[in-house]
């Protein structure tokens, strides 16, 4: 076995041009307010231009190939890249890949022109909408629905617990498009525009941070938005949570907490108190 | 043995239950913590009209007299409720500190003031080397003439924004051992050179740096004698521990029936989550917990009211036990709650952030299992 990461010369000397480039670029004196409530307008603005310039460079699909928008870069190269991101702790940007390969499975030619190549170049902020206040765990339970009527349909729940601190451009929502159906093969996903007529989003406060209400009131979407089949929602869905907790640990992060607390503990012994005001 | 209340600790106990649950409804806990003071000047009030600041103040400075589980079955209440408020600082631990250390002329002064809820006041002893024992005491205080002068900074202190006045621990000369030197002073919170700055955080009652800086304090305000302070303060503090400790366990015996209640209704895959054994599993350590922080701290109390020897590690280990077990039911509570548990407006939250503040407040358990060894001498 062999626990060490190891980075050729090429490689390190890749992530040091990668984090000259981002430090030269990332905007200077941004704030995060710490209770993650939304990040106000210059913000979003400032880190929305940051996330573009990624998007031209080819990072925010780093493995794709460049004529799909991305920097068709090892997989080495690919986690160099994304972890050096990573390493900035900016908010939550967008959640691409919790959706694009769905729509790269299941969506029309028309649906990947529309959605994936502004997401590559990092113009889309795209929020998961799955989780409600009474299903959590039991997906499946949801209750949010999408009715057919005529070519759109009409979309009406309450989703909660939603990530997001940006202004979001999409709403990859779950929904029950026939509630005759048995669990799991009555749900459908769809892209929804975000500043539709009827959405609501409000702030969640949580014991740390926050999270979002989202409020779907007779929202009428063109079934154009729906991606995939109307019953297929659960196996997109499952494809999207499959994403999110496959994706490679904060490694970079947690070597920064335990290697924090042991300074701290080391200045307490040396009499230094830090942080005393 | 007889675990039963007396006739009037039942009827305090019903009293505090029928006032509290009309004083604080559901979101009003979260209300009063998002106020900018935290303190709810009316609600004080009204607690002060029916005595609670009066009952373990002794009759002839204007206070009941009674024992200390009378009061311990307000605070079990309280505790229940999330309140938060200076009760157990002002009419507990200052209260008792003065009664102890003062001059006849300090305690008519102060205790009649504390009994009527009129002068708030609370105790300022931890430091930014944090800790509850006398070597952490390590703020100087300088005598200067007819006066005394303080620098220094005391850190985590309830209610110290909003009080009238604090009493300040600090050392005025190195002895022996650490808990020689130490002394009291009760200062005014507007006296020029203290300033406070409210701490932010998981934190339920609200705590204060508080800032000293050359503050003039008179002689006749030092409470007792110079340097010999710090047994009335570990005697106070061992009576609000004991009082703090049934708080506690009020606050897990809540935590533990939202998640009982939680388990029965909350439906997931068809049934009541109660039905599955890992869900049942935190029910019973919330339980666990609060009935084994109510009765160490139940017996805690009955050792302090009827003189028992061995009384300080009654209170030592009831703090011990409450302080991981609160801390331990909101944990298992927010198992069962999940996501709706961290949401602020659901309730549970108000006891796990009071349950962080207590767990160190008046020392942690490591803090007094350390001392319950030293007692016995281990």
């Amino acid at each position: 076995m062999d626990f060490e990461e190891h980075y050729t010369p090429e490689q390190e000397a890749f992530r040091a041009a990668v984090r000259g480039w981002m430090e030269a670029r990332l905007p200077g004196n941004i704030y995060v307010p710490p209770d993650e409530k939304p990040l106000d307008q210059e913000t979003q603005a400032r880190l929305r231009e940051f996330r573009r310039s990624l998007g031209a460079q080819g990072w925010l699909a780093p493995a794709w190939p460049t004529e799909a928008g991305g920097a068709g870069l090892s997989p080495a190269l690919t986690v160099i890249i994304q972890e050096e991101i990573r390493r900035l702790h900016l908010p939550s940007l967008g959640d691409n890949p919790r959706w694009i390969p769905s729509i790269m499975t299941w969506g029309t030619d028309e649906q990947k022109r529309r959605y994936i190549p502004p997401a590559v170049r990092g113009e889309l902020i795209t929020w998961l909408c799955f989780t409600e206040a009474d299903s959590g765990t039991d997906m499946a339970a949801i209750q949010t629905q999408a009715v057919r009527e005529g070519d759109d349909y009409l979309i009406n729940g309450a989703k909660a617990f939603i990530t997001g601190q940006f202004d979001p451009d999409y709403l990859w929502t779950l929904a029950v498009t026939d509630p005759r159906r048995p669990q799991r093969l009555n749900l459908g996903v769809f892209m929804i525009d975000a500043r539709s007529p009827g959405i609501t989003i409000r702030t969640q406060r949580l014991l740390r941070g926050s999270e979002r209400f989202v409020f779907f009131d007779n929202v009428r979407v063109s079934s154009d938005c729906l991606v995939g089949t109307p019953y297929l929602g659960w196996e997109i869905a499952m494809g999207s949570v499959a994403g999110e907790h496959g994706e490679p640990p904060p490694r970079v992060d947690e070597r920064g907490t335990v290697a924090s607390i042991i300074q701290y503990l080391k200045e307490e012994r040396e009499g230094k108190n830090p942080n005393r005001s | 043995m007889d675990l039963a209340l007396t006739e009037t600790q039942v009827m305090l106990q019903n009293s505090a239950k029928e006032f509290l649950s009309a004083e604080l409804p559901k979101h009003r806990v979260r209300e009063i913590d998002d106020s900018e003071t935290g303190f709810d000047r009316e609600l004080w009030r009204k607690m002060c009209d029916l005595g609670w600041a009066s009952i373990v103040i002794p009759e002839q400075y204007g206070g009941l007299g009674s024992g200390f589980t009378d009061m311990a079955v307000i605070f079990e209440q309280l505790g229940y409720n999330a309140y938060g408020g200076p009760l157990l600082d002002s009419a507990v631990l200052s209260a008792q500190l003065i009664a102890e250390a003062g001059s006849e002329a300090q305690k008519k002064a102060f205790l009649p003031a504390i009994a009527e809820g009129q002068q708030i006041f609370t105790v300022a002893l931890t430091e930014p080397e944090y800790g509850w024992g006398a070597d952490r005491v390590k703020m100087k205080a300088t005598r200067q003439g007819d006066h005394w002068v303080l620098n220094g900074t005391k850190l985590f202190i309830p209610w110290a924004h909003i009080a009238d006045r604090i009493i300040v621990i600090a050392r005025t000369s190195e002895g022996r051992t650490p808990e020689d030197g130490i002394t009291a002073f009760v200062v005014d919170r507007t006296s020029p050179g203290v300033s406070t700055r409210l701490h932010y955080g998981w934190i339920g009652d609200k705590l204060n740096e508080v800032n000293f800086s050359n503050v003039r304090v008179p002689a006749e305000n030092v409470l007792g004698a110079v340097g010999h302070a710090w047994a009335p303060v570990e005697h106070a503090r061992d009576r609000a521990t004991a009082v703090l400790s049934v708080y506690m366990a009020g606050g897990a015996q809540k935590a533990y029936e939202m998640c009982r209640d939680y388990s029965t209704t909350r439906i997931a895959f068809g049934v009541p989550i109660g039905t599955f054994q890992r869900v049942q599993d935190f029910v019973i350590v919330a339980l666990t917990e609060a009935d084994a922080s109510k009765w160490t701290a139940y017996e805690a109390l009955w050792r302090l009211d009827s003189g028992q020897k061995d009384t300080a590690v009654g209170i030592s280990m009831a703090k011990a036990v409450a302080s991981d077990g609160f801390s331990k039911a909101c944990d298992a509570s927010h198992h069962v709650h999940a996501g709706i548990g961290v949401d602020l407006d659901f309730g549970l939250t108000n006891y796990t952030v009071r349950a962080r503040t207590f767990q160190q407040y008046l020392g942690d358990s490591i803090f007094h299992k350390a001392r319950m060894a030293k007692l016995m001498n281990l």
